[in-house]
């Protein structure tokens, strides 16, 4: 039952810096997600809690005490790997009750270990077919059973689902969920796919550049971006403006955008001087008169996504981006429009710049 | 083209054999006067063969494996050295190896003397019953076939099968006979059928240490020079047979994973578990010693006891103070070695370069080929053949087909060494030609090319080509040093010429030794030359 504590890990290749004093406290039972853009350190990270790699500085505590220097096969771990998945000269079967025999259970019990992981995956697959006759799906669940089969106390997952397809992986994801919870087990699940990290995370970390950018519950990290980049990478697609504090009225800031609109926004801790003001798509109202603060332009582009319009409105502060339900009314190509802001998030300026600021790397 | 310089000669032993069947049926096993004697000979010559060979394969096996973890899993200072010492047995000419594994065993001053075991050619191993020194050879010279297919193999296999092993609870001795032998075995088995066609058609060396006794492919050369053809007809088919029915179907068979059905019944396994639960996680530096150790023993010993005696022969014989004991005097002295020296060396690197370059023409237009005709795969299965068909017999066939006896075009000297040189040279070259090739990943670039309107010959010149031109290169390069150290086939071939690795055999059995001493490290030499230059190359 274990609760995992990384402590001021760093681990460096060569010039490459991919962990920089990370520090991440998974609790006991916890479903915890890890996502981030390619490169960030996830999987580096994820070997270092693993046992594959040892850091080059800090700690992993489990259940407080440092388990450096503990052989992989000792760590109690259920691993499943986005590249290979099962032992390719292998069966279905002899991959799933691999874990009982080389830990040498008596025959007896290694059957009834295999049935039961089967049975309670409903696991429908032939199990004297070979991996490279099943499908992604199916090897996936398979890789599951065969971790599970190792009575794991803690689920280490690298983009377990990232290579099926997006029908089947977003079934797979509840499932994965529900076992853990169900078994009361600890899980670490790493993905490129923020909905995935979102719809299934009891908490989300959230890393870029081999730091934790902000770790928090799935609504938190919407609502309470803690930068810019946070911004950009929860809840897709943002708009980005430069500007600054011309003064401050109880309660609210007065910014003054690039394009010298002027636009007030609630005060926050630290703010001063040149800010970033970040509006999501979806916080932004679009009215055919103009009023004051609003901002005007014309629309450049109106697409239809599914579920809602995407519009693009070019401004005096640049090309904005508006989501917009179907239901709503929705304007035209040429259309002239004054947009206005329903919900802002303001950030300080970062020293090395916007662009860098919110880059994947 | 292929067909008539590669395989042909491979194969015409059967021909020669079925078109004088009778003659030859008389000869072997009914000769009016010896009666079945050659058949005799023939039985014991090829028992020894294979119990060689088979043994030296075993040992193989047991230093080549741990060997190749080492190489192919960790870095460690002083491993680049090991990698050459590795390579270094594939490019050196047998015969001056031999002869070198010779002298360290047998001198009063060699590993053995410091044991206090008294070595000599005629020392026999128990229970194989096969000479302890011509063992001792095989193994140097076979054992990098092992070593080089299974650190391949090792490298190419990722590493999370291990790590996953790792997780599900296995201990590093479970992991290794559970999952990482049975992927790599495919590349065992090849390795191993190499080494053992390798160890059956080994000739230079085994000549020089091989005192009284006869193996198969000595046997063909002893016959040859006495003008006995038919039974060194009749035994060259055989082994070439032998070569074949081993390397075709396990070179058709491999290329896939093994999928095995499980033998041993589950309680047994649970037991097998429990015992390498017991094994210390940290035994395996022990086996990383051991297996640097005889490498140690088995490469560098008989380079450095050449050396030392190169120094101490140099003016005179050191026991006697003779000074026409030594090595100046025997170069310089009324026997003139140094000029069958010069004149060989010059020999040796006419033929290999001329070789060389035939093959690499035939090489590049084989890689074509292969890469683009339907019947790729057979003529890849078939172009083994050489690799694996003992030198002696393959020099045998050549003299037949080439020869007077044959259709009587080309007379054994230069230029059917050329010739025969080229037969596996072709092969060598292929290999590494389709090897970069296949990594590269060339089909699709060339599928690319040919969406953006490319022909044939656009494709071949301005993809294939370029991209290939790197694995020619150094199959090139192998090909070189197997040339300048080709002994077996050779010696059949040359005629009145003479290279430098068939002229220290010469020399050897001249009883020339200080010359031999000194023609050898020249080889050594420009062996580790032609080992730092492949590197840079691959
Ligand atoms: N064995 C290695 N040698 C050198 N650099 C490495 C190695 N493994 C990872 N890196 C580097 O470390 C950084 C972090 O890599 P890591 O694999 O942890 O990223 P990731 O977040 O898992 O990315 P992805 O989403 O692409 O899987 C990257 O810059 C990567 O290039
Ligand atoms: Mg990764």
């Amino acid at each position: 039952m274990p609760e995992i504590r990384v402590i001021n890990v760093s681990k460096r290749y060569g010039d490459i810096i991919a962990l920089d004093n990370v520090n991440i406290v998974v609790e006991d039972r916890e479903y915890v997600c890890i996502i981030g853009p390619s490169g960030s350190g996830k999987t580096t990270l994820l070997k270092i809690i693993a046992g594959i790699l040892e850091p080059d500085e800090g700690d992993v505590l489990v259940d407080g005490e440092s388990v450096l220097g503990v052989p992989i096969e000792e760590r109690g771990i259920g691993l499943v790997m986005q590249d290979v998945v099962l032992f390719p000269h292998m069966n279905v079967w002899e991959n799933i009750v691999y874990s009982p025999l080389v830990k040498g259970l008596a025959p007896r019990i290694i059957n009834d270990i295999g049935r039961e992981v089967t049975d309670y995956l409903t696991l429908s697959i032939d199990k004297k077919m070979y991996p490279d006759e099943i499908s992604r799906g199916g090897q996936q669940k398979v890789a599951l059973a065969r971790a599970l089969a190792s009575d794991p106390k803690l689920l280490l997952l690298d983009e377990p689902l990232g290579s099926i397809d997006a029908e089947t992986a977003k079934r797979l994801r509840f499932e994965l969920r529900k076992l853990v919870k169900d078994l009361g087990l600890t899980a670490i699940h790493i993905t490129h796919n923020q909905e995935e990290a979102l719809s299934i995370a009891d908490k989300v970390v959230v890393m870029r550049k081999g730091r934790v950018e902000q770790v928090g519950k799935p609504l938190e990290l919407y609502l309470k971006p803690r930068t810019p980049f946070i911004c950009r990478f929860i809840g897709g697609e943002a708009n980005f403006f430069e500007g600054h504090v011309k003064k401050r009225v109880d309660g609210h800031l007065v910014v003054e955008l690039k394009g010298k609109h002027i636009i007030r926004v609630p005060k926050t801790d630290g703010v001063d001087g040149r800010v970033v003001v970040v509006v999501r798509p979806e916080d932004i109202s679009i009215i055919e008169n103009p009023v004051e603060e609003g901002i005007e332009g014309v629309v450049e582009e109106v697409s239809f996504l599914g579920a809602y319009y995407r519009i693009q409105v070019s401004t005096s502060e640049g090309t904005i981006i508006v989501k917009k339900s179907g239901r709503e009314r929705i304007p035209s190509r040429g259309d002239r429009v004054t947009i206005l802001f329903r919900n802002v998030y303001t950030y300080r300026y970062p020293e090395k710049g916007l662009v860098e600021a919110i880059a994947y790397e | 083209m292929l067909l008539l310089f590669v395989f042909m000669p491979s194969l015409y032993l059967f021909t020669y054999i079925f078109s004088r069947w009778n003659e030859i049926y008389v000869t072997v096993f009914a000769h009016p006067i010896i009666g079945n004697q050659y058949w005799t000979e023939i039985v014991r010559a090829l028992n020894l063969s294979f119990r060689l060979s088979l043994t030296t394969v075993a040992i193989d096996l047991v230093i080549g494996i741990p060997l190749a973890y080492l190489l192919g899993k960790k870095d460690f200072p002083g491993k680049s050295l090991i990698e050459d010492l590795t390579i270094l047995p594939l490019v050196i000419p047998t015969s001056g190896f031999g002869f070198a594994t010779m002298i360290a065993w047998t001198a009063s001053y060699g590993l053995a003397a410091l044991l206090g075991l008294r070595v000599g050619v005629d020392t026999v191993v128990p229970l194989v019953n096969i000479p302890l020194i011509m063992l001792i050879v095989h193994v140097a010279l076979t054992f990098p076939y092992i070593v080089n297919t299974v650190v391949g193999a090792l490298k190419d296999l990722s590493a999370s099968f291990e790590i996953v092993s790792s997780s599900l609870g296995a201990h590093p001795v479970t992991t290794f006979r559970k999952v990482t032998f049975p992927l790599i075995l495919p590349s065992i088995l090849s390795g191993s059928v190499l080494a053992f066609a390798r160890s059956l058609g080994e000739t230079g060396a085994t000549m020089i240490v091989s005192g009284v006794s006869t193996t198969a492919s000595i046997a063909i050369v002893r016959w040859e020079f006495e003008n006995k053809l038919a039974p060194a007809a009749f035994l060259g088919a055989i082994l070439v047979g032998v070569s074949m029915i081993l390397i075709v179907p396990i070179e058709y068979a491999l290329g896939g994973t093994i999928k095995g059905r499980r033998i041993i019944p589950l309680s047994v396994e649970s037991f097998i578990v429990k015992l390498e639960k017991s094994i210390p996680r940290k035994m395996s530096w022990l086996r990383d010693i051991v297996s640097i150790f005889f490498l140690s023993i088995i490469i560098l010993m008989p380079i450095a006891v050449l050396l030392y005696n190169t120094v101490i022969y140099w003016s005179c014989d050191p026991y006697t103070g003779r000074v026409e004991g030594g090595i100046l005097y025997q170069l310089f002295g009324p026997s003139d070695y140094y000029s069958s020296i010069v004149s060989s060396i010059i020999t040796s690197l006419l033929v290999a370069s001329i070789a060389t370059l035939i093959s690499a023409l035939v090489g590049v237009l084989a890689v074509l080929l292969m890469a683009h005709s339907r019947f790729g795969r057979f003529i890849k299965v078939l172009l083994k053949v050489p690799l694996v068909v003992p030198t002696s017999a393959l020099g045998l066939s050549m003299v037949l087909l080439w020869g007077p006896h044959g259709i009587g075009v080309v007379d054994p000297g230069f230029w059917l060494i050329v010739l025969t040189h080229v037969v596996f040279s072709v092969p060598v070259i292929t290999e590494t030609g389709m090897a970069s090739y296949i990594e590269g990943n060339l089909p699709l670039y060339e599928s690319t090319a040919r969406t953006l309107g490319a022909g044939y010959y656009d494709v071949a010149e301005t993809i294939t080509l370029p991209l290939v031109k790197r694995g020619v290169l150094a199959g090139s390069l192998l090909a070189f040093t197997h040339s300048l150290g080709e002994t077996g086939a050779t010696f059949i071939v040359m005629g009145e010429h003479r290279t430098i690795s068939t002229l220290v055999v010469n020399m050897v059995e001249a009883l020339a030794i200080p010359a031999a001493l000194f023609a050898t490290l020249i080889l050594i030499v420009t062996s580790f030359v032609l080992v730092v230059v492949f590197k840079e190359i691959y």
